[in-house]
């Protein structure tokens, strides 16, 4: 199927969240993607397991983010190992990385090096605080940017200090994928029409800042901290249902009257926070299913606090397409949206290091069997078993 | 030349459109018009109502309306009169793509009206958002927030005993106002002779953002749950504020180097396994240590030692923090003659070049004549 970025070939140095997932979506657009790793150095999320009992299938999140690549190894640290990699540059169409700042000048193979090899070149460098500036060798993971950011001074209860989204969501490594991933099908669809390469400096500190744009847009206007509470809507929090669970709820002003109505306030003046008291009162006493069923027939928004195996059982019910499955029915990240004529699918499981070395170097760089196999056995590259002996003649 | 220059996108939605799903539109639309695209709000004659959602500025404008809605134009069309439907319709034929709630989609033919193709042009394109889709029940009613509970976001976030938190600000709907950003432009990068229909349902980016807890779900049987005091990152006060503790095993020597505090040499913290195991004893620890540093202290050592540590900013203090000011983050654009603001640029520096955020477009006092 033709795809929007049927065509476009990736040289991905992405790692972990925030550079795989990116070219994870790219794949599922149609770019033809490389992962490139090296024998002296890989994506650290192949050994990074998450806690607790252990799968079968392999590293899981490393499963999850790298389905719909190609993987190649190259040691980029010997002047042979770079030699390839911008052999391969020359003929792809982006490259994208998330390195520490000052890690492609070092291997030699900065912005500059590829659009010596590559006039056309894209290259989209994902980093914590951008390439430039007096903070640009700051280090991060996802919550360090909730932080430095201004998200976790707007996160929090009303009588608490800031809160990060934490290890197990980390959001601004998550949420950049979807942003760089549309930048740089930007840039391609540009350099379509003016021929013009591009460098895009993507720094995950500002995407934050950008994402909570309107409370630098307020200033000091912004109450820092407000819980579950948000403008326009009268009353939003979460309530403990009869058993314990959680409820979410949204009442917006035009629905005060039905929910005083509903909980037996109608015709008492109580105020925001009195009704909310009321509300919990009430929600308290009805179990789970009663109380969001006797809401929705108010015409007021609720939903069950679901953790994520429970929002998992909900596949199927609620929702379809971000978790996916290959086609041995492995579970893998899906899609964050959707495209009718050309819709993202799941076509090929993670790949072994080194899976298409052989493969992508005689494809695209024109070396034979037997330069494949002197590099390998110099070290320079690294070939998954049996590999070489797929190679065509 | 911006990237998207010569592109015309229309935004629209319909009367009763879910706030978030506005927020979601408007957001995509921003980041449309910053890249150069001729970005058309649609507004009915009072106005979006995103208008009038606090925090109002000190010219009585809506702090979420400025951010949204800069670099745009906005054109004022009757809703539900056939003069309005005829502009739109107008409107649509000329566009390369729109970005549309649902509903909107739903009554106005979206699909046929983008189907005639315009000349010499590629693909066009409708985005549209909804804050579930099929195959949820379409009368489940939702919000922004409940969506959140849904995706598995909340239960992650907050003190184990108090309520789950939402994140700061408007998270899910701006994640699928990228997700229709992302997807709209990759429809534009089509060939094909039938328009692209982009889905955005709110839902199902959230969990796409929220996929490590399903990951682990999907293997353990157990989803990770939110921890408080008792979470290995946290965020712990200090001197001038707070800092988020944020680590990985590789890191421990460095953030004992910088706590300077010998409990930590206790054994019970040498592994990680251990750590784990006394978790609100290190954090209470270590918040000891941090209170004798300030932020500027820790970020100083942080940058020195590569520590992931993230010392916590409020959104006026980063208005003015040098890393920002040194990468013209914040344009401060005047309103009008008493109100200035800080306006954040696009987070992307193209080949050197910065885009400037445009101006913020009044609401016109009658309906616009469109333009033909």
């Amino acid at each position: 199927m033709k795809r929007p970025l049927s065509g476009c070939r990736v040289l991905d140095l992405g790692i972990i969240t925030a550079g795989a997932a990116t070219s994870a979506l790219l794949a599922d657009l149609g770019a033809e993607v490389v992962k490139v790793e090296s024998p002296s150095y890989r994506d650290p999320f192949r050994n990074w397991s998450a806690d607790g009992p252990q799968p079968r299938d392999g590293p899981p999140f490393f499963r999850f983010t790298n389905r719909n690549k190609r993987a190649i190894s190259l040691d980029l640290k010997r002047p042979q190992g770079r030699a390839l990699f911008l052999r391969l540059a020359a003929e792809s169409d982006v490259v994208l990385e998330n390195f520490r700042r000052g890690v492609m000048a070092r291997l030699g193979i900065d912005y500059a090096a590829l659009r010596a090899v590559n006039p056309r070149i894209i290259l989209a460098s994902i980093s914590s605080q951008g390439e430039a500036g007096p903070d640009a060798n700051y280090v991060s993971f996802g919550s360090t940017l909730d932080a430095m950011g201004g998200l976790a001074w707007l996160t929090g209860y009303a009588d608490g200090g800031p809160v990060v989204s934490g290890r197990d969501i980390n959001y601004p490594d998550q949420v950049v994928a979807i942003f760089a991933a549309g930048m740089v099908v930007t840039a391609w669809l540009a350099r379509a029409k003016t021929g013009a390469g591009a460098h895009l400096d993507l720094s995950q500190r500002e995407l934050t800042s950008f994402l909570v744009g309107e409370a630098f847009v307020a200033g000091d206007v912004t109450a820092p901290r407000n819980g579950n509470a948000q403008a326009p809507f009268a009353l939003q929090d979460c309530f403990r249902v009869a058993g314990g669970d959680w409820l979410a709820v949204t009442v917006a002003p035009e629905e005060l009257s039905a929910l005083r109505t509903l909980i037996g306030e109608s015709g008492k003046a109580a105020s925001a926070v009195e009704l909310g008291t009321a509300l919990a009162r009430w929600l308290g006493e009805r179990p789970l299913a009663a109380a969001t069923a006797a809401l929705a027939s108010a015409g007021i928004a609720a939903a069950p606090v679901l953790d994520g195996k429970q929002a998992l059982e909900e596949r199927g019910r609620l929702w379809r397409i971000a978790i996916a499955e290959t086609a041995a029915g492995v579970a893998v990240k899906g899609f964050p949206f959707q495209l009718e004529r050309a819709p993202l699918a799941i076509e090929r499981e993670a790949p072994a290091i080194g899976a298409d070395t052989a493969q992508v170097l005689a494809r695209l760089g024109g070396y034979t069997r037997a330069e494949i196999e002197a590099l390998a056995s110099a070290g320079a590259i690294e070939c998954a078993p049996h590999s070489i002996n797929a190679m065509q003649g | 030349m911006r990237p998207l220059e010569g592109f015309t996108i229309l935004e629209a939605s319909a009367e009763d459109c879910a706030l978030g799903i506005r927020l979601a539109i408007a957001l995509a639309g921003r980041i449309a018009a910053d890249l150069g695209a001729e970005v058309v709000k649609i507004e009915p004659p009072e106005g979006d109502p995103v208008r009038r959602v606090p925090p109002l500025l000190g010219n009585g404008e809506s702090a979420l309306f400025v951010f949204l809605n800069a670099g745009k134009r906005s054109v004022v069309l009757p809703s539900g009169t056939a003069g309005g439907k005829a502009a739109f319709g107008q409107l649509l034929a000329a566009a390369h793509a729109v970005i549309a709630d649902a509903a909107l989609a739903g009554t106005c033919e979206l699909e046929s009206a983008l189907g005639a193709r315009l000349p010499a042009r590629a693909r066009r394109v409708a985005a549209i958002l909804s804050l579930l889709a099929p195959p949820a029940p379409p009368e489940l009613k939702a919000s922004e927030f409940t969506v959140l509970a849904l995706g598995g976001m909340l239960d992650l976030v907050g003190e184990a005993e108090r309520a789950p938190l939402r994140l700061g600000g408007h998270q899910a709907a701006y994640a699928a106002g990228l997700a229709a950003y992302t997807g709209l432009v990759a429809g534009l990068c089509g060939t094909g002779a039938e328009p692209e229909i982009v889905r955005v349902s709110m839902l199902e980016t959230v969990l796409w953002l929220n996929w490590k807890s399903l990951a682990t779900a999907s293997w353990s049987g157990v989803a990770p749950t939110r921890a408080g005091r008792a979470a290995e990152w946290q965020v712990l006060r200090c001197a001038d504020g707070w800092v988020a503790l944020v680590y990985q095993e590789v890191d421990w020597p460095a953030l004992c180097r910088l706590a300077g505090d010998a409990r930590l040499a206790d054994p019970r913290f040498a592994e990680r396994d251990g750590r784990l195991r006394h978790l609100r004893a290190l954090a209470d620890i270590l918040e000891e240590c941090f209170l004798k540093l300030t932020r500027r202290q820790i970020h100083e050592t942080a940058l020195a030692e590569k520590l992931p540590l993230g010392p916590v900013s409020s959104p006026e203090e980063l208005a003015r923090d040098p890393h920002y000011l040194a990468r013209d983050f914040l344009a401060r654009v005047s309103l009008d003659a008493e109100t200035s603001i800080a306006m954040p640029r696009l987070p992307v520096v193209w080949s050197g070049t910065h885009f400037a955020p445009g101006p913020v477009p009044a609401l016109a006092r009658r309906p616009s004549p469109v333009p033909t």
